[in-house]
């Protein structure tokens, strides 16, 4: 077990080194000086007025040193913590991304807690009643749940309880009630997944010889549903539910733009959209540090749960 | 006939069902795409300001947008450009998928060891997110949104060719194949790849309703195709800011992409369905 665990740190380690590199090498990839385009930021939009001003910031903050002194410097920076200024409000990217990660946790939390409640119980229901009216309504309510983009299902939600009947503000951060929109818009395609998940591998695992030998052995049905059948079906659902968070993640940065919720989403697409490097490369650091550490609990979780999957088995 | 014969029976015409469904839907959405310059009634890029979020009449069929462009003509060549846009990019990622995959699954060594690392930290980390930081790197526009989005998610074609090649390349026909003096590419092009294709399938028609999300949602966040530009992500994006006067400039372009995306969504599950051989309902069984 631990042998496997430093394993897989060995191996995140690499692949987060890949991902510095890369978040690095955008401030290469921005059209333009980073020079210019800092004081640009600074003086809001304005292409700075004469080259002297251009050189002395260069000179300020080395930026004419050869590419990969640069990288070690910032690298360095990194790993104590320090992941520069912003171009744009000059705070520091630490304090800035980890104010918007609080606020895009929130929201990730709840909608994994609708995704896990809804999709296990409605996936339940499903198999329970397999090839009923209700089976096959839920499996259609899947495909369309799947089928409906993030921003559509906000519109519709925006339209309905905000505007229509003035229940829920339209967006902002201001509570739990603030909340329920945000999150039940960004939850929707995980709870359809889900459902058809549960419902496919409980339907596989009640196929199974063992369910029988428990029946013959006179177990009573409950006890075999939830110990047995649930149990066994459980590892591909983790997996699943660890894709899940990470694609909770991810579907934040179009549910955040629309409701305005100061997330790492929203973040990401301001900084994006002004070239403040510093903010996207916080951004995207921040986001491949939080999927691989799912990954590393998922595949643990994996051999927690299947005591049959041999460490070796995974790598 | 037995009660599991029919059973199965009823699993296979419910697969087809959903394929059924899904391939008239997608019929109809492509015949539209063909033939757009043909419905639509009007240039979609021509503003007309003195008619601006005007209602249905003759000459504008379902109104106009905030700009006064026909909303008609905007939706057709809009979906014409998504759909062309996800088409070229998932072009580009099982190209990219297949080949390496190839090459990591037949090769083995040290070209496996390193195409498996970059499987991982592409699996590892979001699409949306990369794709989302190129596109705004590279600036907005059609050519660096398909570049963008064609770098990230091959890795899951790449995953499953890489598997799949392994079992094949133990088969017989390779062997003997290999025993006649054939060419490693040519066994490689010839013989493991077409057998190897087969569980693409499903994934790439669920791959091409995934892709018309990711390409809305960027053009909807502002970073894919240029402002001006009729698409349906960017309708929703301009509907939007008419709100909350005018839902159904967002509602109409949302409903086009929910049943194009429904619709290869309903093809996929069903050929899935159908090929899944642990539901045991394959047509082997009758």
């Amino acid at each position: 077990m631990w042998k496997l665990f430093f394993r897989r740190l060995l191996a995140a380690v690499l692949t987060l080194s890949i991902l510095t590199v890369f978040v690095f090498a955008l401030l290469y990839l921005y059209p333009g000086d980073p020079a210019e385009r800092i004081l640009q930021a600074r003086m809001n939009g304005e292409l700075p007025s004469s080259r002297d001003i251009v050189d002395e910031l260069k000179k300020e903050m080395e930026l004419d040193a050869p590419p990969y002194l640069l990288y070690l410097n910032w690298a360095n920076g990194v790993l104590h913590g320090d992941l520069g200024y912003s171009y744009v409000t000059r705070r520091p990217a630490t304090t800035i991304l980890s104010e918007s990660f609080q606020a895009t946790t929130e929201l990730v939390i709840i909608s994994m807690l609708i995704v896990v409640f809804f999709g296990l119980s409605l996936g339940l229901l499903a198999a329970w009643k397999e090839d009923s009216n209700i089976d096959n309504l839920l499996s259609y309510l899947a495909i369309l749940g799947i089928s409906v983009p993030g921003y559509v299902t906000a519109f519709v939600f925006i339209l309905v309880f905000a505007v229509g009947l003035h229940l829920l503000p339209v967006a902002g951060r201001s509570g739990l009630q603030s909340m329920l929109m945000p999150s039940a818009s960004l939850s929707l395609g995980g709870v359809a997944m889900l459902m058809r998940m549960t419902r496919c591998d409980i339907l596989e695992e009640m196929r199974q010889d063992y369910v029988l030998a428990a029946r013959a052995k006179g177990l009573g049905e409950g006890r075999i549903l939830i110990k047995h059948i649930f149990r066994n079906s459980l590892p591909p659902l983790v997996t699943y539910l660890g894709l899940e968070l990470g694609g909770l993640f991810s579907g934040a940065i179009i549910v955040e733009n629309i409701f305005a919720w100061p997330g790492i989403g929203q973040l990401l697409v301001d900084s994006v959209q002004s070239g403040d490097i510093p903010m996207v490369q916080a951004c995207v650091l921040i986001i491949g540090v939080i999927f691989i550490c799912i990954n590393i609990v998922v595949d643990l979780l994996y051999i927690y749960i299947d005591p049959r999957i041999k460490p070796e088995g995974v790598l | 006939m037995s009660h599991r014969d029919l059973d199965i029976l009823k699993e296979n015409i419910q697969g087809n069902k959903k394929i059924l469904m899904g391939s008239g839907i997608i019929g109809i959405v492509l015949l539209i795409a063909i033939l757009a310059p043909l419905i639509a009634p009007h240039d979609p890029e021509a503003i007309d300001l003195n008619n601006r979020i005007a209602s249905w009449t003759a000459d504008y069929p379902l109104g106009t947008d905030y700009m006064g462009r026909c909303l008609l003509s905007m939706l057709v060549y809009g979906l014409r450009l998504s759909l062309i846009i996800a088409a070229m990019v998932l072009f580009a990622r099982v190209t990219l998928g297949t080949t390496l995959g190839l090459i990591a699954g037949y090769c083995g060594g040290t070209s496996d060891r390193l195409i498996c690392r970059i499987i991982d930290f592409e699996l590892v980390f979001p699409d949306i997110v990369l794709a989302l930081v190129l596109v705004g790197t590279l600036g907005p526009g059609i050519p660096n949104m398909v570049l963008a989005l064609s770098i990230v998610g091959w890795s899951k074609y790449a995953r499953i060719i890489r598997s799949t090649v392994i079992s094949v390349k133990e088969k017989g026909f390779v062997e003997s194949a290999r025993a006649l003096g054939v060419s490693e590419g040519y066994i490689m092009r010839k013989h493991i790849l077409p057998n190897s294709i087969s569980p693409l399938i499903p994934m790439v028609t669920l791959g091409l309703g995934g892709l018309l999300l990711s390409v809305s949602g960027l053009s909807f966040i502002g970073l894919g195709v240029e402002a001006g530009t009729p698409e349906l992500g960017m309708m929703i994006k301009n509907g939007f800011s008419a709100f909350p006067g005018h839902p159904h400039l967002v509602l109409v372009p949302s409903a086009v992409i929910v049943i194009c995306v429904t619709g290869f969504m309903l093809i996929g599950d069903g050929i899935r369905d159908l090929l899944d051989p642990r539901k045991g309902n394959s047509f082997n069984s009758f």
